[in-house]
């Protein structure tokens, strides 16, 4: 399942951009893979990152995944939620599962990502 | 790879499959979280017909078993169990067992399938040429577990009898409703820390009985369980891995199983048991618990203070208590409960306290 209206990354993140703002969180497909999502390491709020870097990790209950920022920026809302429900990843990843809100640096670093259709066709031929 | 009699069963329940020591097996099915909290509250399905098992039977089958294992096998009243090891000589832990004794001419043990082959030969090889037989039967049956406070009621459904119920390490042999006319083992026995069963079951009814426990238990809010859950209940309840927390390089006295050995028989390895016992260990398992967030893993470095002390063995997330738990080895000095200790987990030192397992118990 790809929601329509977030951009893609090859590593599976999704970006929501308004006004400069991008909200970011991991793709259906990508909460699938992990399997059951049991904690998420909390992001440091102000934090500034590059396109690429590390935003946090999320542990399933098998192994540690690297969540790495689509777009470059500064972390200006981490989602709470996720310290006492991690599990919101799985139930609802494009909704309530969102990690953090970055201020983008670059809006333009957004052109890079894929769109619904595009991410679907590269999940589809891996 | 190899497949259990239910593989087809677990691909029609759409059960993610993994390969684990040689074997194609259901990782999970609805999901590790909800797999492990219905073995915790209600009931649980597993197969886990991957390990091992053997019948030992013959006139010297108990001597056998006595020479070969640290347990008390001669004091273990029949149709009763008792979990126990396979040594070395060195006092290495070759495989961590289960004996169940019919007679003193007749026993079942079940072995982890990694070691199958490895025990097989090894049991062999310490065998008189005379008085005991020693038969792989895995092939002919599949072992199921029914794990979980409703477990019982599930049970009676499937088994002619269901008054008497069979007390905790005991097993009894029965027919099987599902499946009349062939008759097998059902063990009080389990590796999750709940009431439950294991059944050993024909292979050619397996896949019936298998059907008729999910459609008993269904009230009950039975689901199938895979190997995922099967881990993170074990660990919570300290319950050792072999290959990870146990190995030929461990001994009981480091492991902390000493009270799975009769020091006063003799059994292989006990010569090098009472030379580390007088010596002491250099170095000893330990449970822990994080103290704040974070996913202890096997492998991350354990400290006390800047010092670098052990190494976990197995780590996860207590998905009752919400808390990161583990076990490792650390240098033997540094061993005892209450110690604060830091767990690396990639460049973070998590702070930890050294408990003594079971980390979850029921309210």
């Amino acid at each position: 399942m790809v929601a329509e209206g977030f951009l893609y990354s090859r590593e599976h993140e999704w970006v929501k951009a308004e006004e400069g703002r991008a909200t970011i969180g991991i793709s259906h497909f990508a909460q699938g893979a992990l399997g059951d999502i049991i904690y998420v390491a909390p992001p440091v709020l102000g934090r500034c990152l590059l396109q690429g870097e590390e935003i946090t990790e999320v542990e399933s209950t098998k192994a540690v995944s690297p969540v790495y920022a689509p777009v470059g920026g500064k972390i200006i809302v981490v989602n709470e939620g996720l310290k006492d429900n991690p599990e919101l990843i799985n139930k609802d990843p494009y909704g309530q599962g969102w990690i953090v809100v970055v201020e983008m640096t670059n809006p333009e670093e957004v052109n890079a990502l894929m769109t619904a259709e595009a991410y679907a066709l590269f999940l589809k031929d891996g | 790879m190899k497949k259990t009699p239910l593989h087809a069963v677990h691909t029609g329940l759409n059960a993610v499959i993994v390969s684990f020591s040689g074997w194609e097996m259901p990782l999970h099915y609805s999901g590790v979280t909800d797999e492990h909290k219905t073995v915790r509250s209600a009931v649980g399905l597993f197969d886990i017909s991957h390990m091992g098992r053997f019948e030992l039977s013959g006139k010297a089958a108990e001597a056998v078993l006595d020479r070969l294992t640290p347990g008390p096998v001669g004091k273990l009243p029949r149709w009763s169990a008792h979990y126990s090891m396979l040594l070395n000589e060195a006092g290495g832990i070759l495989d961590d067992i289960y004996i169940y004794k019919r007679s003193k001419e007749r026993f079942f043990i079940i072995v982890n399938a990694a070691n199958r082959q490895k025990d097989f030969d090894w049991m062999l090889h310490h065998m008189p040429e005379d008085g005991a037989v020693l038969t792989d039967v895995s092939d002919d049956t599949a072992l199921l577990a029914l794990q979980g406070p409703r477990s019982q009621e599930v049970l009676a459904q499937i088994i002619p009898f269901s008054k008497n119920e069979i007390p905790l390490r005991h097993f009894a042999e029965t027919e099987w409703l599902p499946a009349p006319g062939v008759r097998s083992y059902v063990c009080r026995t389990g590796y999750t820390g709940e009431h439950g069963y294991e059944l050993v079951v024909p292979a050619s009814a397996a896949d019936k009985i298998w059907k008729a426990l999910l459609l008993a238990g269904e009230s009950a809010g039975i689901k199938p369980v895979g190997l995922g859950a099967r881990d993170t209940l074990r660990l919570e309840k300290g319950y050792l891995l072999y290959g990870h927390d146990i190995n030929e390089q461990t001994t009981p006295i480091q492991a902390d199983l000493m009270r799975f050995v009769d020091m006063k028989k003799s059994f292989i390895g006990k010569e090098a048991l009472i030379t580390e016992a007088a010596s002491g260990p250099v170095k000893k398992i330990i449970g822990f618990k994080l103290l704040s967030g974070g996913v202890p893993r096997e492998g991350h470095t354990i400290y006390s203070g800047e010092k670098e002390i052990g190494r976990v063995t197995s780590g996860n997330l207590s998905l009752m208590l919400k808390q990161g738990i583990g076990l490792g080895y650390v240098d033997a000095k540094y061993a005892d409960v209450g110690s604060d200790i830091f767990i690396d987990i990639r460049g973070k030192a998590i702070p930890s306290t050294i408990v003594q397992p079971p980390f979850y118990r029921r309210k």
